[in-house]
Protein backbone atom coordinates (compact mmCIF):
# COMPACT_ATOMS: atom_id res chain seq x y z
CA UNK A 1 0.00 0.00 0.00
CA UNK A 2 1.29 3.59 -1.04
CA UNK A 3 1.26 6.10 1.14
CA UNK A 4 3.92 8.44 -0.18
CA UNK A 5 1.64 10.49 -2.81
CA UNK A 6 2.34 13.79 -1.28
CA UNK A 7 5.99 13.45 -1.22
CA UNK A 8 5.94 11.70 -5.07
CA UNK A 9 4.35 15.04 -6.65
CA UNK A 10 7.04 17.25 -7.66
CA UNK A 11 7.01 20.45 -9.04
CA UNK A 12 7.31 18.77 -12.59
CA UNK A 13 3.94 16.88 -12.14
CA UNK A 14 2.52 20.21 -10.57
CA UNK A 15 3.44 21.86 -13.94
CA UNK A 16 1.99 18.80 -16.13
CA UNK A 17 -1.22 19.19 -13.71
CA UNK A 18 -1.40 22.42 -14.33
CA UNK A 19 -1.15 22.15 -18.43
CA UNK A 20 -3.43 19.02 -18.28
CA UNK A 21 -6.41 21.14 -16.09
CA UNK A 22 -5.77 23.99 -18.80
CA UNK A 23 -6.29 21.69 -21.94
CA UNK A 24 -9.20 20.66 -20.08
CA UNK A 25 -10.73 24.00 -19.64
CA UNK A 26 -10.29 24.73 -23.33
CA UNK A 27 -12.17 21.54 -24.18
CA UNK A 28 -9.69 19.11 -25.36
CA UNK A 29 -11.46 15.75 -25.63
CA UNK A 30 -7.96 14.05 -25.45
CA UNK A 31 -7.04 16.12 -22.33
CA UNK A 32 -10.50 15.11 -20.74
CA UNK A 33 -9.83 11.18 -21.76
CA UNK A 34 -6.01 11.80 -20.10
CA UNK A 35 -7.51 13.58 -16.79
CA UNK A 36 -9.84 10.15 -16.18
CA UNK A 37 -7.50 7.55 -17.28
CA UNK A 38 -4.72 9.05 -14.49
CA UNK A 39 -7.62 9.10 -11.51
CA UNK A 40 -10.39 6.22 -12.76
CA UNK A 41 -8.89 3.21 -10.73
CA UNK A 42 -8.44 5.76 -7.61
CA UNK A 43 -11.66 7.04 -7.97
CA UNK A 44 -13.72 3.99 -8.59
CA UNK A 45 -11.34 1.95 -5.73
CA UNK A 46 -12.53 4.73 -2.95
CA UNK A 47 -16.14 5.19 -4.37
CA UNK A 48 -16.57 0.67 -4.20
CA UNK A 49 -15.46 0.70 -0.73
CA UNK A 50 -17.49 4.34 0.18
CA UNK A 51 -20.54 2.08 -1.34
CA UNK A 52 -19.92 -1.14 0.81
CA UNK A 53 -18.30 -3.46 -2.24
CA UNK A 54 -21.17 -2.45 -4.45
CA UNK A 55 -19.72 -2.36 -7.90
CA UNK A 56 -22.87 -1.05 -9.54
CA UNK A 57 -23.28 1.80 -6.81
CA UNK A 58 -19.61 2.38 -7.45
CA UNK A 59 -19.70 2.91 -11.22
CA UNK A 60 -22.64 5.25 -10.67
CA UNK A 61 -20.63 7.18 -8.01
CA UNK A 62 -17.68 7.25 -9.65
CA UNK A 63 -19.08 8.46 -12.99
CA UNK A 64 -21.42 10.81 -10.84
CA UNK A 65 -17.98 12.32 -9.24
CA UNK A 66 -16.01 12.70 -12.97
CA UNK A 67 -18.83 14.58 -14.70
CA UNK A 68 -19.08 17.01 -11.75
CA UNK A 69 -15.25 17.27 -11.65
CA UNK A 70 -15.56 18.12 -15.59
CA UNK A 71 -18.43 20.88 -14.56
CA UNK A 72 -16.63 22.33 -11.83
CA UNK A 73 -12.57 22.18 -12.63
CA UNK A 74 -13.14 25.79 -13.46
CA UNK A 75 -13.71 26.24 -9.81
CA UNK A 76 -10.52 24.41 -8.80
CA UNK A 77 -7.74 26.93 -7.49
CA UNK A 78 -4.67 25.04 -7.54
CA UNK A 79 -4.35 25.11 -3.65
CA UNK A 80 -4.51 21.40 -3.74
CA UNK A 81 -3.42 18.60 -5.99
CA UNK A 82 -5.88 17.80 -8.53
CA UNK A 83 -6.18 14.58 -6.87
CA UNK A 84 -7.17 15.49 -3.59
CA UNK A 85 -9.65 17.82 -4.94
CA UNK A 86 -11.22 15.03 -7.15
CA UNK A 87 -11.16 12.77 -4.18
CA UNK A 88 -13.14 15.02 -2.20
CA UNK A 89 -15.73 15.60 -5.35
CA UNK A 90 -15.83 11.67 -5.01
CA UNK A 91 -16.47 11.30 -1.34
CA UNK A 92 -19.06 13.74 -1.52
CA UNK A 93 -20.44 12.07 -4.36
CA UNK A 94 -20.03 8.50 -2.50
CA UNK A 95 -21.94 9.97 1.10
CA UNK A 96 -24.66 11.71 -0.23
CA UNK A 97 -24.95 8.28 -2.87
CA UNK A 98 -25.28 5.80 0.33
CA UNK A 99 -27.34 8.00 2.56
CA UNK A 100 -29.81 8.30 0.02
CA UNK A 101 -29.53 4.67 -0.83
CA UNK A 102 -29.56 3.92 2.67
CA UNK A 103 -32.78 5.84 2.80
CA UNK A 104 -34.50 4.07 -0.11
CA UNK A 105 -33.54 0.52 1.61
CA UNK A 106 -35.25 1.38 4.82
CA UNK A 107 -32.51 -0.66 6.39
CA UNK A 108 -30.10 1.03 7.66
CA UNK A 109 -28.38 -0.40 10.83
CA UNK A 110 -26.38 0.66 12.74
CA UNK A 111 -23.62 -0.98 14.33
CA UNK A 112 -23.68 1.37 17.67
CA UNK A 113 -27.34 -0.34 18.01
CA UNK A 114 -25.85 -4.01 17.64
CA UNK A 115 -24.52 -5.49 21.31
CA UNK A 116 -21.01 -6.61 21.11
CA UNK A 117 -22.35 -9.65 23.20
CA UNK A 118 -25.33 -10.48 20.45
CA UNK A 119 -22.69 -10.90 17.33
CA UNK A 120 -20.12 -12.76 20.04
CA UNK A 121 -22.76 -15.27 20.65
CA UNK A 122 -22.98 -16.55 16.97
CA UNK A 123 -20.70 -19.43 16.25
CA UNK A 124 -17.58 -19.06 14.64
CA UNK A 125 -17.45 -20.28 11.17
CA UNK A 126 -14.72 -20.60 8.37
CA UNK A 127 -13.70 -17.44 6.62
CA UNK A 128 -16.71 -16.79 3.65
CA UNK A 129 -18.39 -15.87 7.30
CA UNK A 130 -15.75 -13.87 8.48
CA UNK A 131 -15.74 -12.15 4.58
CA UNK A 132 -19.39 -11.25 5.63
CA UNK A 133 -18.79 -10.07 9.13
CA UNK A 134 -16.15 -8.01 7.90
CA UNK A 135 -18.41 -6.18 5.08
CA UNK A 136 -21.05 -6.31 7.71
CA UNK A 137 -18.60 -4.70 10.55
CA UNK A 138 -17.26 -2.09 8.30
CA UNK A 139 -21.06 -1.25 6.65
CA UNK A 140 -21.64 -0.70 10.15
CA UNK A 141 -19.92 1.77 11.44
CA UNK A 142 -20.87 5.28 11.70
CA UNK A 143 -20.61 7.01 8.58
CA UNK A 144 -17.42 9.69 9.98
CA UNK A 145 -15.27 6.44 11.04
CA UNK A 146 -16.22 4.09 8.02
CA UNK A 147 -14.94 7.12 5.79
CA UNK A 148 -11.68 7.69 7.43
CA UNK A 149 -11.10 3.75 7.81
CA UNK A 150 -11.63 2.62 4.20
CA UNK A 151 -9.19 6.16 3.21
CA UNK A 152 -7.00 5.28 5.42
CA UNK A 153 -6.30 1.69 6.23
CA UNK A 154 -8.23 -0.06 2.90
CA UNK A 155 -7.31 2.26 0.08
CA UNK A 156 -4.15 3.93 1.34
CA UNK A 157 -4.67 7.69 1.57
CA UNK A 158 -2.86 9.95 4.34
CA UNK A 159 -4.31 11.52 7.10
CA UNK A 160 -3.24 14.80 4.86
CA UNK A 161 -5.01 13.83 2.20
CA UNK A 162 -7.82 12.64 4.12
CA UNK A 163 -8.46 16.06 5.95
CA UNK A 164 -8.48 17.94 2.83
CA UNK A 165 -10.81 15.69 1.82
CA UNK A 166 -13.23 15.22 4.22
CA UNK A 167 -12.32 19.18 5.35
CA UNK A 168 -11.29 18.37 8.89
CA UNK A 169 -8.13 18.56 10.42
CA UNK A 170 -5.56 15.76 10.31
CA UNK A 171 -5.83 15.21 14.24
CA UNK A 172 -9.79 14.24 13.69
CA UNK A 173 -9.28 12.31 10.69
CA UNK A 174 -6.39 9.98 13.32
CA UNK A 175 -9.08 10.11 16.45
CA UNK A 176 -12.19 9.19 13.89
CA UNK A 177 -9.37 6.12 12.18
CA UNK A 178 -8.35 5.11 16.06
CA UNK A 179 -12.15 4.85 17.06
CA UNK A 180 -12.79 2.74 13.71
CA UNK A 181 -10.40 0.37 14.62
CA UNK A 182 -11.67 0.01 18.17
CA UNK A 183 -14.95 -1.13 17.06
CA UNK A 184 -13.80 -2.98 14.56
CA UNK A 185 -11.56 -5.04 16.79
CA UNK A 186 -13.92 -5.37 19.04
CA UNK A 187 -17.14 -6.54 16.49
CA UNK A 188 -14.57 -9.10 14.76
CA UNK A 189 -12.75 -10.20 18.66
CA UNK A 190 -14.30 -13.55 17.80
CA UNK A 191 -12.21 -14.07 14.60
CA UNK A 192 -9.24 -12.46 15.62
CA UNK A 193 -7.03 -15.68 14.90
CA UNK A 194 -8.01 -15.45 11.30
CA UNK A 195 -6.43 -12.26 10.63
CA UNK A 196 -4.88 -10.80 13.86
CA UNK A 197 -1.10 -11.46 13.56
CA UNK B 1 6.19 1.16 27.81
CA UNK B 2 4.02 -1.18 26.41
CA UNK B 3 0.72 0.28 25.82
CA UNK B 4 -2.03 -2.09 26.27
CA UNK B 5 -5.19 -2.05 24.21
CA UNK B 6 -8.27 -2.72 25.11
CA UNK B 7 -8.72 -6.11 24.69
CA UNK B 8 -5.01 -7.05 26.31
CA UNK B 9 -3.12 -6.88 22.81
CA UNK B 10 0.33 -4.85 23.39
CA UNK B 11 0.41 -1.68 21.07
CA UNK B 12 2.81 -2.85 18.91
CA UNK B 13 0.64 -6.35 18.24
CA UNK B 14 -2.45 -3.94 18.48
CA UNK B 15 -1.00 -1.80 15.47
CA UNK B 16 -0.21 -4.75 13.09
CA UNK B 17 -3.45 -6.15 14.00
CA UNK B 18 -5.13 -2.52 13.06
CA UNK B 19 -2.73 -2.76 9.45
CA UNK B 20 -3.94 -6.56 8.86
CA UNK B 21 -7.72 -5.38 9.29
CA UNK B 22 -7.12 -3.08 6.50
CA UNK B 23 -5.19 -5.69 4.22
CA UNK B 24 -7.97 -8.01 5.35
CA UNK B 25 -10.70 -5.61 3.36
CA UNK B 26 -8.68 -5.90 0.61
CA UNK B 27 -7.92 -9.01 0.09
CA UNK B 28 -11.41 -10.55 1.31
CA UNK B 29 -13.06 -8.15 -1.15
CA UNK B 30 -10.79 -6.90 -4.15
CA UNK B 31 -12.33 -4.39 -5.81
CA UNK B 32 -13.36 -5.16 -9.09
CA UNK B 33 -11.52 -4.36 -12.15
CA UNK B 34 -12.72 -0.55 -13.39
CA UNK B 35 -15.22 -0.97 -16.39
CA UNK B 36 -12.83 1.95 -17.64
CA UNK B 37 -14.62 2.02 -21.02
CA UNK B 38 -18.06 1.95 -20.31
CA UNK B 39 -17.80 4.22 -17.55
CA UNK B 40 -16.22 6.52 -19.86
CA UNK B 41 -19.06 6.27 -22.60
CA UNK B 42 -21.64 6.74 -19.34
CA UNK B 43 -19.96 9.64 -18.26
CA UNK B 44 -20.08 11.53 -21.62
CA UNK B 45 -23.54 10.49 -22.09
CA UNK B 46 -24.16 11.74 -18.81
CA UNK B 47 -22.41 15.17 -19.35
CA UNK B 48 -24.01 15.60 -23.03
CA UNK B 49 -27.82 15.45 -21.77
CA UNK B 50 -26.44 17.82 -18.74
CA UNK B 51 -25.70 20.48 -21.23
CA UNK B 52 -28.74 19.98 -23.14
CA UNK B 53 -30.71 20.42 -20.04
CA UNK B 54 -28.66 23.48 -19.25
CA UNK B 55 -28.76 25.50 -21.93
CA UNK B 56 -32.45 26.52 -21.90
CA UNK B 57 -31.20 27.97 -18.58
CA UNK B 58 -28.82 29.74 -19.42
CA UNK B 59 -31.40 31.85 -22.28
CA UNK B 60 -33.34 32.46 -19.07
CA UNK B 61 -30.10 33.85 -18.38
CA UNK B 62 -29.51 36.61 -20.83
CA UNK B 63 -30.48 39.88 -20.27
CA UNK B 64 -31.49 42.94 -22.98
CA UNK B 65 -28.29 45.20 -23.27
CA UNK B 66 -30.44 47.98 -21.71
CA UNK B 67 -30.98 46.02 -18.38
CA UNK B 68 -27.83 44.95 -17.76
CA UNK B 69 -27.25 48.66 -18.38
CA UNK B 70 -29.41 49.39 -15.83
CA UNK B 71 -28.24 46.70 -12.84
CA UNK B 72 -24.54 48.64 -12.74
CA UNK B 73 -25.82 52.09 -13.24
CA UNK B 74 -28.12 51.78 -10.09
CA UNK B 75 -25.20 49.70 -8.13
CA UNK B 76 -22.96 52.78 -8.94
CA UNK B 77 -25.26 55.15 -7.77
CA UNK B 78 -25.59 53.77 -4.56
CA UNK B 79 -21.91 52.76 -3.92
CA UNK B 80 -20.96 56.89 -5.41
CA UNK B 81 -23.48 58.12 -2.60
CA UNK B 82 -22.40 55.87 -0.07
CA UNK B 83 -18.89 56.28 -0.85
CA UNK B 84 -19.45 60.39 -0.53
CA UNK B 85 -20.99 59.77 2.36
CA UNK B 86 -18.62 57.62 3.52
CA UNK B 87 -15.16 59.45 2.63
CA UNK B 88 -12.77 60.52 4.94
CA UNK B 89 -12.81 64.81 5.95
CA UNK B 90 -10.02 66.44 3.33
CA UNK B 91 -7.62 68.20 5.60
CA UNK B 92 -6.74 71.90 5.35
CA UNK B 93 -4.67 72.34 2.54
CA UNK B 94 -2.14 74.09 4.80
CA UNK B 95 -2.39 71.13 7.48
CA UNK B 96 1.31 70.75 8.67
CA UNK B 97 3.41 68.10 6.83
CA UNK B 98 0.41 67.34 4.02
CA UNK B 99 2.51 68.90 1.07
CA UNK B 100 5.72 66.71 2.06
CA UNK B 101 3.36 63.18 2.28
CA UNK B 102 1.50 63.92 -0.88
CA UNK B 103 4.20 63.81 -3.93
CA UNK B 104 1.72 61.79 -6.47
CA UNK B 105 -1.56 63.98 -6.38
CA UNK B 106 -2.59 62.22 -9.67
CA UNK B 107 -2.26 58.66 -8.27
CA UNK B 108 -4.60 60.32 -5.19
CA UNK B 109 -7.09 61.53 -7.71
CA UNK B 110 -6.91 58.05 -9.62
CA UNK B 111 -7.54 56.43 -6.57
CA UNK B 112 -10.07 58.56 -5.55
CA UNK B 113 -12.06 57.69 -8.63
CA UNK B 114 -11.62 54.26 -8.22
CA UNK B 115 -13.40 54.39 -4.46
CA UNK B 116 -17.08 54.92 -6.06
CA UNK B 117 -16.50 51.47 -7.83
CA UNK B 118 -15.49 49.73 -4.75
CA UNK B 119 -18.28 51.30 -2.29
CA UNK B 120 -20.37 49.90 -5.69
CA UNK B 121 -18.57 46.57 -4.70
CA UNK B 122 -19.08 46.67 -1.16
CA UNK B 123 -22.94 47.11 -1.19
CA UNK B 124 -22.83 44.52 -3.45
CA UNK B 125 -21.28 42.38 -1.64
CA UNK B 126 -23.51 42.98 1.20
CA UNK B 127 -26.78 42.10 -1.05
CA UNK B 128 -24.38 38.88 -1.74
CA UNK B 129 -23.99 38.35 1.72
CA UNK B 130 -27.85 38.29 1.91
CA UNK B 131 -27.89 35.33 -0.12
CA UNK B 132 -25.23 33.39 0.64
CA UNK B 133 -26.74 33.37 4.83
CA UNK B 134 -30.03 32.56 3.43
CA UNK B 135 -29.88 29.90 0.42
CA UNK B 136 -29.53 26.77 2.81
CA UNK B 137 -33.66 27.85 4.64
CA UNK B 138 -34.53 28.96 1.14
CA UNK B 139 -33.50 25.88 -0.65
CA UNK B 140 -34.88 23.60 1.84
CA UNK B 141 -38.25 25.07 1.74
CA UNK B 142 -37.90 23.92 -1.60
CA UNK B 143 -36.88 27.78 -3.32
CA UNK B 144 -34.33 26.02 -4.95
CA UNK B 145 -35.56 28.25 -8.23
CA UNK B 146 -35.69 31.53 -6.30
CA UNK B 147 -32.03 31.23 -5.41
CA UNK B 148 -31.07 30.02 -8.80
CA UNK B 149 -32.33 33.38 -10.35
CA UNK B 150 -31.74 35.60 -7.34
CA UNK B 151 -27.80 34.29 -7.74
CA UNK B 152 -28.16 34.56 -11.53
CA UNK B 153 -29.13 38.93 -11.07
CA UNK B 154 -25.90 38.76 -8.79
CA UNK B 155 -23.55 36.96 -10.75
CA UNK B 156 -24.23 39.58 -14.18
CA UNK B 157 -22.98 42.15 -11.39
CA UNK B 158 -19.89 40.72 -9.91
CA UNK B 159 -19.47 40.29 -13.52
CA UNK B 160 -19.75 44.07 -14.68
CA UNK B 161 -18.11 45.17 -11.21
CA UNK B 162 -14.83 42.69 -12.30
CA UNK B 163 -14.38 44.97 -14.98
CA UNK B 164 -14.51 48.45 -13.05
CA UNK B 165 -11.66 49.82 -10.96
CA UNK B 166 -12.98 47.83 -7.94
CA UNK B 167 -11.85 44.82 -9.49
CA UNK B 168 -8.40 45.81 -9.54
CA UNK B 169 -8.29 45.94 -5.56
CA UNK B 170 -6.26 43.77 -4.00
CA UNK B 171 -9.00 42.68 -1.74
CA UNK B 172 -12.34 43.53 -3.23
CA UNK B 173 -11.16 41.83 -7.01
CA UNK B 174 -9.91 38.55 -5.19
CA UNK B 175 -13.55 38.72 -3.32
CA UNK B 176 -15.31 39.18 -6.01
CA UNK B 177 -13.85 36.20 -8.21
CA UNK B 178 -14.01 33.82 -5.81
CA UNK B 179 -17.91 35.51 -5.08
CA UNK B 180 -18.61 34.97 -9.62
CA UNK B 181 -17.58 30.88 -8.70
CA UNK B 182 -20.30 30.59 -5.66
CA UNK B 183 -22.93 33.07 -7.51
CA UNK B 184 -22.08 30.68 -11.25
CA UNK B 185 -22.51 27.53 -8.95
CA UNK B 186 -25.74 28.78 -7.24
CA UNK B 187 -27.04 29.90 -10.61
CA UNK B 188 -26.57 26.74 -11.97
CA UNK B 189 -28.34 24.56 -9.52
CA UNK B 190 -30.64 21.81 -11.16
CA UNK B 191 -33.48 22.98 -10.19
CA UNK B 192 -35.60 20.51 -11.74
CA UNK B 193 -33.18 17.98 -10.34
CA UNK B 194 -33.94 15.10 -8.15
CA UNK B 195 -33.63 16.02 -4.02
CA UNK B 196 -30.41 14.15 -3.74
CA UNK B 197 -28.79 15.74 -6.83
CA UNK B 198 -29.90 19.49 -4.93
CA UNK B 199 -28.39 18.49 -2.13
CA UNK B 200 -24.78 17.25 -3.23
CA UNK B 201 -24.53 20.15 -5.37
CA UNK B 202 -25.36 22.46 -2.14
CA UNK B 203 -22.99 20.57 -0.24
CA UNK B 204 -20.47 21.58 -2.79
CA UNK B 205 -21.41 24.87 -2.49
CA UNK B 206 -21.03 25.44 1.21
CA UNK B 207 -18.03 23.48 0.86
CA UNK B 208 -16.32 26.46 -1.64
CA UNK B 209 -18.31 29.33 0.36
CA UNK B 210 -16.20 27.93 3.20
CA UNK B 211 -12.83 26.84 1.73
CA UNK B 212 -13.06 30.32 0.70
CA UNK B 213 -14.01 31.54 3.49
CA UNK B 214 -16.24 33.66 1.49
CA UNK B 215 -18.47 35.32 4.13
CA UNK B 216 -15.66 36.07 6.75
CA UNK B 217 -13.91 37.75 4.37
CA UNK B 218 -16.90 40.18 2.76
CA UNK B 219 -17.69 41.01 6.50
CA UNK B 220 -14.00 41.90 7.10
CA UNK B 221 -14.47 43.72 4.00
CA UNK B 222 -17.48 45.76 4.45
CA UNK B 223 -16.97 46.09 8.39
CA UNK B 224 -13.70 48.08 7.12
CA UNK B 225 -15.94 50.47 4.71
CA UNK B 226 -18.29 50.93 8.32
CA UNK B 227 -21.34 49.34 5.54
CA UNK B 228 -24.14 47.38 8.02
CA UNK B 229 -24.10 43.82 7.46
CA UNK B 230 -28.26 43.37 6.14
Amino acid sequence: MNREHDRDFDSRDRVDEAELIQRVLRGEPAAERELYDAHVERVYSLCYRLAGGDPDLAADFTQEAFVRAFEKLGTFQGRSRLSTWLHSVAVSVGLNGIRKVKRNRQRETALDSVPPAALATRDRQVEPDLKQRLREAVGGLPEKYRTVFVMYDVEGYTHEEIGAALAMPVGTSKARLSRARAKLRECLAEFAGEWAV
Amino acid sequence: MTREHEDGMSHRDGERADEALGALVRELDPVPEVPREALWARIQEERAQRRAEVIPFRRRMVRPAWRVAAVLAATLVVGVGIGRMSRAPVAAPDAPGLAATDPAPGLAEAADAAEPYRMAAITHLVSSQALLISFPADTDAGRAGEVADWAGKLLLTTRLLRDTPAGEDPQIGTLLADLEIVLAQLAALPVGGSEGTVRTELEIINDGIDRRNVLPRIRVATAARGVAEP
